[in-house]
């Protein structure tokens, strides 16, 4: 049995816990937690690896039109880029020539990503320079689960 | 329990407190996890690879990058046609016009002016060939003639500029944003190779030096 002065330091021990606890939890949550930072650094390299794979097995080279970039096939370019990463992880491609972006269907569009929504969206940048003016696929991704 | 238990189990409670705040909370400006701030190794690999990629590919994509311009023709039928490349009025073609087919190699050809406007003649068959003009450095090849201009036959696909110039620009707006970085063509050498010269640095990766 807890004699009584041991029992209030134990009572003490419970009270700084919880403080500590509730002083902890009440912080907003931020993106860049440890684990959140590895992650998103994890899909980074898949999406990277993926857009890297697709030019060096000729699937860009074959998709993208060297001269008129919207007459590019973009339906074939996204059936390969969604193929080539899990169903678990959400994406959107993005196309830039110099400041002019266009989307995944080949629209005219702004830069970036709209977040809502997909505001842990990572990153991946390819330049895909075969072609007299290059072009960076930007890929998108997020966890979906 | 002793004082001195509560102690220390009081100044660990402490310190793993502070580990947790250290490695999920983020001021607004700076990272309180430097250690966990994405990387831009994977960036510089990117650029790496497109160099390298470019070099590749303008190996069999142009003929000569001293040649500035090039007109891109589909013939069909075969014997000797003429093309009209659409030169500017004024530049040389005597001295400054080659022709070669899809697989660069360069085919015997003649003009019907010594300067531009000019029509091109050569001994074609069904495909696609091109007329690669403006190579100040450039003079007659041996098979040169002047011939009479007749009714150019042939699609003019497409007229463009040699695409020396156009990757540098496209890499520092790529990576204005991430890395201290600037490019710019050194120089270029057999087989359409360029050296660039290349500047990219970063919190993690830190490049000055050229790359082919």
């Amino acid at each position: 049995m807890v004699n009584k002065k041991g029992y209030f330091y134990f009572i003490e021990i419970i009270f700084i816990v919880i403080l500590m606890a509730t002083v902890i939890l009440s912080f907003p949550r931020a993106e860049t937690s440890h684990v959140r930072l590895t992650e998103q650094s994890n899909l980074k390299a898949i999406g990277f690896t993926t857009l890297k794979n697709l030019d060096e097995s000729g699937i860009f080279s074959k998709y993208i039109d060297p001269y008129t970039f919207t007459n590019s096939n973009f339906t074939a370019i996204n059936t390969y880029v969604k193929q080539g990463l899990p169903s678990t992880i959400g994406t959107k491609i993005q196309y830039e020539l110099i400041s002019n972006c266009y989307s995944e269907s080949g629209a005219s569009e702004n830069c970036g990503l709209n977040t809502t929504g997909n505001q842990d969206a990572t990153l991946s940048e390819y330049i895909f320079s075969k072609r007299p003016v290059p072009v960076t696929i930007r890929l998108f991704s997020w966890r979906l689960l | 329990m002793k004082k001195g238990q509560f102690m220390l189990i009081a100044v660990i409670l402490v310190a793993i407190s502070f580990s947790i705040i250290f490695t999920y909370v983020r001021s607004a400006d700076t990272s309180a996890v430097i250690f966990f701030e994405p990387n831009s190794r994977d960036d510089f690999v990117n650029l790496q690879n497109s160099v390298t990629a470019r070099n590749a590919w303008l190996d069999s994509y142009w003929f000569d990058l001293n040649w500035q311009n090039r007109s891109t023709f589909l013939i069909s039928g075969s014997g000797f046609i003429q093309v009209d490349p659409q030169i500017p009025t004024g530049h040389d073609c005597f001295n400054q016009v080659r022709v070669a087919d899809s697989g660069n190699n360069e085919i015997p050809s003649s003009v019907t002016a010594i300067t531009a406007p000019c029509n091109v003649e050569f001994g074609a068959s069904t495909g696609t060939y091109q007329i690669y003009w403006n190579n100040p450095s450039a003079t007659a090849p041996p098979y040169r003639g002047i011939v009479p201009l007749v009714a150019p036959t042939g699609a003019l696909i497409i007229k463009e500029g040699a695409p020396t110039n156009l990757l540098c620009p496209h890499i520092i707006n790529a990576y204005k944003g991430l890395a201290d970085i600037n490019c710019a063509v050194q120089n270029i050498y057999s087989n359409n190779q360029i050296n660039y010269s290349i500047r990219f640095r970063s919190l993690d990766v830190s490049f000055e030096g050229s790359l082919n």
